[in-house]
């Protein structure tokens, strides 16, 4: 069974990939495989016993994450729950959050509770029994295409329900685990290293040492996660490799133990570790090699490193098969398979310059379509950025944090000196960084990696390593074309689709209108709303970050070619400012009324957008496709009643986008068009009573109402009335607060709608 | 797995190559099969011997040999006779350690794949038999187990007179010798004889000649050594 435990460890990869995809065909091909290997000798009947049993046992092991209907009984009302906290207690400054797992069903809840300022301290610790009274609930789903969906999330660490806390008063803990005192051990290391090393620099060591990022400021991460750089901020091999090595040689060549000795310090202290640095699958893979490496090693076995980790895999999935669904997991064992099957091929250069470029690409590229599939976008500069931030950080970053944790209990004064010289050091780093990301920023925005894609890729990929493993260079230059054609057509395929899309976000109570036009020839937006921010009557960039963004992104949009704004509300033109200082915004249309904010004005000024002013009865054509502004008509001194209104035809239907424009103006609207008729009504003012006129939609004849509205809104919006004057006259009403994001997708002549939830 | 030599542990190395194409598990270990050097050179297209010329005087001799009549069309040799595989082949052949035959298997195999790939599926090994007695002492015959490894039949259709050990005759002995060798059945097929090392050459025609004697239309012989 020697070096060939990667079959099973693969079998249970074939064993997830079936189950996620829901299709039995992976399972089917490593069969073939395995019965390929036994007739041709190459695999031995107990290896091929071993795998068959890991693959089925997997395939029936691994759970699927499906979405629970919402048990109304269950979540109606709050109850009482017993059971006991098997996990750290999560603690920032706005909430606290644990699992919990219940005594009676065995099921995980997420207990979260919103801090109060008149609270005390809580008691609560790993392994707590406790008995919570709280309102159990869904967690919140994904309401968008592209946005990030806490359920889901939370379903893959086999979490259904959340369970949330009135007052610290409801959770009746008491008694801890062992394990306890390592996680308060964990918190109480961070809270001293915070407390004796400048803010700047403890935020880098408790990341790289502790595992806890949470003071790393969100820009900087954004950074790294933009370069492909985040595994660095992800504790792994590197990080444990050094610890190890560093620890060795200080017992070691301080005399402090012999070798014999300091190996078994490391061998109980690395498990140790793993939980000290927060547990993370990427901590677990790499101190349990390293572990087994040192075992090993003591036993006098020999064994190959692929093994090793092969069989760390297989074990983590058993503890947990839900670590499979963790993006770390996936990503720390994909990159590590890579660069154990490049030994050959690196051992082949002897300059270390050229080593980095190596390792660099092949832990790019294998992860490649996951990157893709998890953030959209792909940076092919990155591979170069890693030359010089990954020595940095192993040679200077990581060694130095890991020293100044070690002294800061002996020699303070030492460190305030160390400190403010890595602060300088670090600055001018972190400026270099950010200069490198305003001049170089260009990714490839993806969007999504299809399946056959995916497999095509990893096809190609492998066989590109062979050909250079082997030396054959002309034939890996081909594959490397292939693979980069490959690429090509996934960018581009878009440009040759014959299906447009027009999607109504649903970023709660406000307007986000894409369309995406047949072949690509255009992408036009219809308002780009945003949130008031809490602390400030600024709008906040949630809603772009989390939702149009990621809209755009996974449909591989980096550019908008025009942005229309209907008025000058929040809710209609937050998010603008954000769009256009990312660079998406080419140009904006808006009326001849609109009054831009000083801020907005300077922002696009800055960028250079273009603000075109389209005035009643103009025609704004983009990619063949024409607008009509039919309003505002005349000023009527009111953002609301002065909203741009358009009427265009897309997929066989006649639009008409209406703003926030009241019954008035929709008055004065049928007075000047007479003949005025729309298929698809985008309801004016999210519904509000003010609007919408039963003679305005008689007039109209729509077939379809779109409303974008918040869930829950405290204007009461939809307004009964208006529903009423909708249903009356057999309008068929899509709302975003129930459906979430409405879809039309069209072809030339005709279309179908679809909503994001069901 | 460990090396039937020298009892090393063996663990193949994953990379790019191996990851979905497995290596086939080799029973040597790298330094150990080192030892053993596969004939690359101008060889002997007669009998594999090291030479530069298309025949070698050996083989002229045989072929000058007009009570004769070569009945042999080729010896095909894969190994170089060394002091390592010297021991190699004590140890398989004379103290019995069957297992290690298999240390031969693959490179057999390669060599009838370059060397006899034009013969027909129909073609059948033969193994150089051991006497009855041989048999009785050493439990297996070595070259058997060589036919066993090609993708042919394997006819066991040859039978031996009890005589000395080949090894302790001389060349003169051995060419002269009267041919010890019966047949239990007619072959209409080429063979491909099997058998350990190709000295003289005198064993393999010996066998050749009766094969031929009873109508066989071609025979060829594969030995792992060329001695």
């Amino acid at each position: 069974m020697k070096g060939y435990w990667h079959v099973p460890a693969l079998g249970i990869a074939v064993s997830f990939l079936a189950v996620i995809f829901e299709n039995i065909w992976f399972l089917a091909v490593f069969f073939l495989w395995l019965l390929y290997l036994y007739y041709d000798q190459r695999l031995g009947k107990i290896a091929i016993l071993i795998s068959l049993t890991c693959s089925i046992f997997a395939y029936t092991y691994i759970p699927e994450l499906e979405v629970p209907q919402e048990d109304e009984a269950f979540t109606s009302h709050q109850s009482t729950f017993t059971g006991q906290i098997t996990s750290p207690i999560s603690e920032s400054e706005a909430r606290i959050g644990f699992e919990l797992k219940d005594e009676e069903s065995d099921r995980k809840w997420l207990i979260v509770y919103f801090k109060d300022d008149q609270d005390g301290d809580h008691d609560l610790k790993h392994g707590a029994s406790c008995t919570i009274y709280g309102q159990p609930e869904l967690p919140e789903e994904g309401r968008n295409p592209g946005q990030f969906d806490y359920q889901k999330y939370l379903l893959g660490q086999g979490i259904t329900y959340q369970i949330t806390v009135d007052s610290l008063e409801s959770l009746d803990c008491s008694g801890s685990s062992f394990l306890n005192n390592i996680y308060q051990l964990r918190s109480r290391l961070i809270q001293f290293v915070q407390d004796e090393i400048s803010p700047e620099t403890a935020a880098w060591l408790n990341a790289l040492v502790l595992g806890d990022d949470a003071q790393i400021d969100e820009e900087t991460t954004e950074l790294f996660q933009r370069w492909n750089l985040s595994h660095i901020l992800a504790i792994s091999g590197l990080h444990v490799g050094l610890l190890v090595g560093l620890f060795y040689f200080l017992l070691v060549k301080m005399n402090i133990l012999t070798k014999e000795k300091a190996q078994w310090v490391m061998i109980f202290f690395l498990p140790f570790y793993a939980l000290i640095a927060g547990g993370e699958p990427s901590v677990l893979r790499a101190s349990a090699m390293v572990l087994l490496f040192m075992l090993a090693n003591k036993m006098n076995w020999k064994f190959s490193v692929t093994d090793v980790l092969s069989i760390v895999f297989i074990m983590l999935t058993l503890l947990d098969p839900y670590m499979l669904y963790h993006i770390g997991f996936q990503l720390s064992f994909s990159v590590t398979l890579g660069l154990l099957l490049s030994k050959n091929w690196l051992s082949q250069t002897s300059i270390s310059f050229f080593s980095i470029l190596k390792i660099s690409f092949v832990s790019q590229m294998i992860i490649l379509p996951l990157q893709v599939e998890y953030f959209y976008t792909f940076q092919p500069l990155s591979i170069l950025l890693n030359l010089i931030i990954v020595p940095y950080f192993t040679m200077f970053v990581i060694p130095l944090m890991f020293f100044m944790l070690l002294l800061a209990p002996m020699a303070g004064f030492l460190i305030s000196y160390i400190d403010r010289l890595f602060v300088h050091i670090h600055e001018v780093f972190m400026v270099f960084i950010q200069f490198i990301d305003q001049t170089l920023y260009y990714p490839l925005v993806i969007g999504s990696f299809p399946l056959a894609a995916a497999i095509v890729y990893y096809v190609l990929f492998l066989i590109l390593m062979e050909k250079l493993e082997r030396k054959q260079q002309k034939q890996a230059f081909k594959l490397g074309c292939y693979l980069t054609a490959l690429l090509i057509i996934i960018v581009i395929k878009p440009y040759f689709s014959p299906t447009g899309h027009v999607t109504m976000l649903d970023i709660g109570q406000g307007d986000a209108i894409v369309i995406e036009l047949p072949y690509r020839k255009g992408v036009i937006f219809i308002d780009a709303g945003a949130k008031v921010a809490f602390d400030s009557d600024e709008p906040s960039d949630n809603i772009f970050k989390q939702v149009i963004q990621p809209y755009l992104y996974s449909r591989g949009i980096s550019k908008v070619d025009t942005t229309f704004i209907s008025h000058a509300d929040t809710d209609h033109m937050g998010s603008l400012q954000y769009m256009a200082e990312s660079g998406m915004v080419d140009n904006v249309v808006v009326s001849q009324y609109y009054a831009f904010s000083e801020n907005v004005t300077e922002v696009l000024a800055d960028i250079g957008t273009e603000v075109i002013r389209a005035s009643q009865e103009e025609a704004v054509t983009i990619g063949g496709q024409t607008f009509y502004v039919l309003g505002p008509i005349r000023d009527k001194q009111s953002a609301n009643e002065n909203s741009l209104v358009l009427y265009t035809a897309i997929g066989g239907k006649s639009w008409l986008f209406t703003g926030d424009i009241d019954s008035d103006t929709e008055r004065e609207l049928l007075n000047r068009y007479p003949e005025l008729h729309a298929d698809v009504l985008k309801v004016a003012h999210h519904g509000s009573k003010t609007s919408t006129d039963p003679v305005f939609l008689q007039k109209l004849q729509p077939i379809y109402g779109l409303i974008s509205v918040g869930e829950n809104n405290t204007y009461g919006h939809p307004h009964a009335s208006v529903m009423n004057a909708l249903k009356e006259a057999n309008i068929s009403i899509i709302r975003t607060d129930q459906n979430g994001a409405i879809q039309y997708h069209f072809s030339e002549s005709e279309g179908t709608f679809s909503t994001f939830l069901p | 797995m460990h090396c039937l030599w020298c009892d090393a542990d063996m663990i193949p190395e994953l990379s790019w190559k191996t990851i979905f194409w497995l290596s086939r598990p080799t029973y040597l270990c790298p330094p150990c099969a080192e030892q053993l050097t596969i004939l690359k050179g101008k060889r002997c297209g007669k009998c594999s011997r090291e030479s530069d010329e298309e025949v070698c005087p050996d083989c002229r001799w045989w072929a000058a040999d007009a009570a004769w009549d070569d009945p042999l069309v080729r010896n095909y040799a894969v190994f170089s006779y060394n002091d390592a595989m010297k021991e190699m082949i004590a140890k398989w052949k004379y103290r019995g350690d069957y297992c290690l035959g298999k240390v031969f298997e693959g490179a057999y195999q390669t060599a009838f794949k370059q060397a006899f790939s034009f013969l027909s599926r129909e073609a059948v090994a033969v193994p150089i038999p051991l006497s009855d007695e041989r048999m009785h002492e050493r439990g297996f015959n070595q070259a058997k187990m060589l036919a066993d490894f090609l993708p042919l039949k394997t006819w066991d259709i040859l039978t031996r007179n009890h005589s000395e050990k080949q090894s302790k005759k001389t060349r003169r002995q051995r060419v002269t010798a009267a041919n010890p060798f019966q047949l239990t059945r007619t072959v209409k097929h080429p063979v491909i004889l099997a058998d350990d090392i190709y000295t003289t050459g005198s064993t393999l025609r010996h066998a050749a000649f009766v094969l031929k004697e009873h109508g066989c239309p071609a025979v060829y012989a594969l030995t792992l050594i060329r001695g």
